[in-house]
């Protein structure tokens, strides 16, 4: 018998921002352990690469830009029910409280905190999410820990925590769980932004336990525990996946 | 208004009880799916489609479809 509580055989999981990064990696890891994947992005062509990536088949990419209307409702139409939600595209911003514009906290959290909330709204209430399914969002140890420059990505990813914890409670009586992950430093394209030079992020890493930073991987393998059915009975919950950087 | 246009969207505010179940008679609070979030996703329907928050103390107070329509109808 091939006993894996982590399995995801059955589930069909839609996947935001999966394109690159750790969305790209939990996509990838959510078909090895036979999951049907939805992956959602903008750039068409980096999603139909996530596509041919992963095992099985049945999958499908909905190329859509989650900050319009229509985008959201392409992902609704096209969509089939869910299992899971996993809702991870964001974008970050470093800049100095002095420095921020009014434009550029716009556009963060509209990304990174009201997307989502649109996207879960818009499946909700076209029934796409099903009875006893899992929705998971990328949050970021900045909302609890911010980096200097990172407050306006700070502030989205807490609002989004947050969001993540009245979903928990308003879906209960569905049996519909949901939960944070809270990833520090992660090695994605994201980070090599050309902000912070790559000796400071040598550097930085020394304010973690493990001395480096997650791969996109690691933090698909958390996001496929909350998804799998080894996480029943855990809603509401933040799951730091830090390399110790907190407690140092 | 239309009694069977509100049931219609009463029943919506269900989803796993099925639609055809919803009568102006139905006690709606028996469906197992009922719960307060339930209760909450109707009083949002009537204040987005008919125009008044509903006090949820009258809300309680009714027992049947027809009750909060006819709850409805008295604001309209």
């Amino acid at each position: 018998m091939n006993y894996n509580p982590y399995a995801l055989t059955g589930k069909t999981i839609l996947i935001t921002g999966a394109s690159s990064g750790i969305g790209r990696a939990t996509a990838i890891e959510c078909a090895k352990l036979n999951a049907t994947c939805v992956l959602c992005g903008r750039n068409e062509l980096r999603l139909q690469e996530t596509l041919r990536l992963l095992e099985g088949t049945g999958h499908i990419a909905i190329s859509a830009d989650l900050l319009k209307e229509e985008g959201i409702h392409a992902i609704v139409e096209q969509t089939p029910n869910l299992d899971g939600v996993v809702c991870n595209a964001g974008v970050n911003m470093m800049a100095p409280i002095y420095f921020i514009r009014s434009e550029e906290i716009d556009k963060v959290l509209r990304t990174n905190t009201i997307a989502p909330m649109t996207l879960v709204n818009a499946l909700l209430r076209n029934k796409r999410i099903k009875n006893q399914s899992s929705l998971v969002f990328t949050s970021s140890l900045d909302a609890v820990n911010p980096d200097v420059g990172s407050s306006v990505y700070a502030a989205s990813k807490a609002a989004l925590s947050s969001f993540m914890r009245s979903c928990a409670k308003e879906l209960a009586p569905r049996k519909i769980r949901a939960n944070a992950i809270q990833p520090g430093l992660v090695e994605t394209g994201m980070m090599h932004n050309g902000l912070v030079s790559e000796e400071d992020l040598e550097r930085h890493k020394e304010f973690y336990l493990l001395k480096r930073y997650a791969r996109p991987e690691e933090i698909a393998w958390s996001i496929i525990y909350l998804l799998s059915d080894a996480s029943n009975f855990v809603t509401g919950s933040v799951l730091t996946i830090d390399g110790g950087a907190s407690i140092i | 208004m239309e009694i069977q246009e509100f049931i219609e969207k009463f029943s919506e505010q269900f989803f796993d009880t099925d639609p055809t179940l919803f009568k102006p008679e139905t006690e709606f609070r028996q469906f197992e799916e009922w719960s307060s979030m339930t209760g909450l996703c109707i009083l949002t329907m009537i204040k987005d489609e008919y125009g008044f928050f509903m006090n949820p103390k009258d809300f309680k107070a009714c027992t049947t479809v027809r009750d909060v329509f006819e709850a409805v109808l008295s604001h309209c």
